[in-house]
Formats: C-alpha cells, sequence, structure tokens
C-alpha cells in the first residue's frame, strides 16, 4: 500500500474534523518566538477582518501569547543538540495551539507535553483558579508579583493566572496519559 | 548618566530615559518571552541613577499597547523603584496613558501598592487626554 496516499487521507481527515468545529487556526510542532511574531499577526488581522469587538480581540491574542511562551518555558517535548544537555540552552519546544470559533466568542487551546508529577501540581493550581471569580484571581496575581517568582518558573508565574482573568467564558483543561512518565496537557480558554 | 534610547519593536517597547531631564517613557509593545532579561540592563541603570537622587522631581511615562505577564512583573518592579525613590526625598510622578480599557484596568491593578510616588490614569482617546488622579 502506498504510504503517502494514506498520510493525505490522515491529514485531510483531520482537516474535514477542524472544519468542522470551525478551528481556523491549528498548529502541532516545534514552537519559537519568531513563530509567535508572525501568527500573533495573522491571528489580529483575521480578527480585524472579521471586525471582532476589541475587547475579544485582546483577549485572544493575549491567552495565544500566554499560552505559547508557556509551552517555550515547559514542554517536555524537547528537542536539543546531542552535545548538550542543558534542556533550556538552545532547544526547540514541541507543543499544540489551536484558535477556533464558539457560539459567542472564540476558544484558544493550547496543549504540551508535562511530566506526571508536574501534571499534579498543575492541576491543583488550575483547579484552584477555577474556583474563583475575577476579583479573586486578581487578588492572587497581585499577591504572586509581590513574591519573588517560584524557583520553578522561568516567567513569572502569573501566565495562567493572565489566562484565567482573560477567558471571560472560563477555562478547562484535561491531561492524556502517554507513557509511564508523561502526560499530554491541554488547555482551552473561552472568550 | 548617558540617556538611554532603545527603539521599539514588535514585541518590545520603546525606552526613552533621559536622566539628566529626569524624564523618563516606556511605551509600545512588552511581550518578549523574556522579559527579565530584556529589562535587567535598563533597571540596572535606573537603580543606580535613583540610589544617587535627592531632591528631584521625577516624571516616569507609561504607554503601553500590551503586555504579557512576564512584563508585567518587571513593571511592577519598575512601579516600586520608583515609590521608593518618592519616599526618599524626590518627587515622582507617574503617567499610565491608556486607549484602551484593559490597560488602564492593568495600571490600576499594578500601582495598588504606590504609597509616596503620585500616579495618574490618563485616557488617551483620539489623542484628547482626559485624566482620573488617585494620588
Amino acid at each position: 500500500m502506498d504510504k503517502s496516499l494514506d498520510t493525505i487521507d490522515a491529514i485531510h481527515a483531520v482537516q474535514q474534523e477542524l472544519a468542522e468545529h470551525e478551528i481556523f487556526f491549528f498548529y502541532s510542532g516545534f514552537i519559537t518566538e519568531e513563530l509567535l511574531l508572525s501568527v500573533g499577526n495573522a491571528i489580529k488581522k483575521k480578527l480585524e477582518l472579521v471586525q471582532a469587538d476589541r475587547k475579544t480581540s485582546r483577549a485572544v491574542f493575549a491567552i495565544f501569547v500566554e499560552e505559547v511562551q508557556n509551552i517555550i518555558r515547559y514542554s517536555k517535548s524537547v528537542l536539543q543538540s546531542p552535545e548538550n544537555s542543558n534542556e533550556d540552552a538552545d532547544s526547540l519546544r514541541h507543543g499544540f495551539l489551536s484558535i477556533g470559533r464558539r457560539e459567542k466568542g472564540y476558544i484558544v487551546c493550547c496543549g504540551n507535553l508535562v511530566l506526571n508529577e508536574d501534571a499534579e501540581r498543575l492541576g491543583v493550581h488550575l483547579e484552584n483558579l477555577q474556583k474563583m471569580d475575577i476579583a479573586a484571581i486578581k487578588q492572587i496575581y497581585k499577591e504572586t508579583l509581590r513574591n519573588p517568582p517560584p524557583e520553578n518558573s522561568k516567567g513569572a508565574g502569573v501566565g495562567f493566572m493572565d489566562i484565567a482573568r482573560r477567558a471571560n467564558g472560563g477555562f478547562d483543561f484535561r491531561f492524556k496519559d502517554v507513557d509511564d512518565a508523561h502526560k499530554f496537557f491541554y488547555l482551552r480558554a473561552y472568550t | 548618566m548617558e540617556p538611554i534610547k532603545i527603539e521599539g519593536r514588535e514585541n518590545s517597547p520603546e525606552i526613552d530615559f533621559d536622566f539628566s531631564a529626569n524624564s523618563f517613557k516606556i511605551s509600545g509593545m512588552s511581550y518578549m518571552e523574556d522579559a527579565a532579561g530584556f529589562y535587567e540592563n535598563i533597571i540596572e541603570q535606573l537603580k543606580t541613577y535613583l540610589a544617587g537622587a535627592n531632591g528631584e522631581t521625577i516624571t516616569f511615562t507609561f504607554e503601553m499597547s500590551y503586555f504579557n505577564s512576564s512584563s508585567s512583573r518587571v513593571i511592577f518592579g519598575l512601579l516600586g523603584l520608583l515609590d521608593r525613590a518618592a519616599g526618599s526625598g524626590n518627587d515622582v510622578s507617574i503617567e499610565w496613558l491608556f486607549d484602551d480599557e484593559d490597560i488602564g484596568e492593568e495600571g490600576e491593578l499594578l500601582s495598588d501598592d504606590l504609597e509616596n510616588a503620585s500616579f495618574k490614569l490618563v485616557e488617551t482617546n483620539n489623542g484628547t487626554p482626559s485624566s482620573s488622579d488617585n494620588s
């Protein structure tokens, strides 16, 4: 059997599935800051063209930025040169991003590989955020800024809080088993 | 001290620090991945300057169009630095220009802890400023 035909069928099936779910942006692969700049612009342009209201467009863009930077910092699917054992130096991180329409607004989704032990901590953090209203999120956001960034954080430790603040339709998340040590983490934010 | 002038880019802000005029401004976009790294040197120089400043009248202007969460940590730290300078014998006015309510809210949130510096939110819709003063 011709393998290349299978590939096209598979990609076409994905493409149709995405269209059915009104997902107009889908990316799976290595994620860099340059990618964020160019795709970010394309998304801004697209939202301008469909005349999304300014607040919604800003929320989609801001959530997208936080999600991309989260992948760049934390994805455990990393390509690095064999001579370099430092995960942070000159490596490429793999992740997944999508943006789709929903009835009133957009769904901004991201996914990346995480370690099992990190999944647990991440899940607790996100569940706590889900229970909070905007005022409570702002409060904890400020408290977090007042303290030095958490030791395992390469950003400001407030990325998910920022997403939670801007996602006025809330957010949800899920972990899918990958192997003994890893899970795939998905987060969906609704504007 | 030599002035600092850095041109704005797509994801990093324009920096205009004129030490001799006591006039400082950060404007534009700020969503680089390594925000702490981008601002490190600039803030070091500002720290050095403020450590030696006494009885000065300092104006610091923010005119951000968007910033990510790691930049908000930097800006929060910067506001704290300015507040301490205001608490040690300087007259510090911070102006937070915004043309978008989200950025206005952000300014309000980040300036909440200020005790000594004056902080003014200035809406700049179509170039016609109207301001509310909370100092």
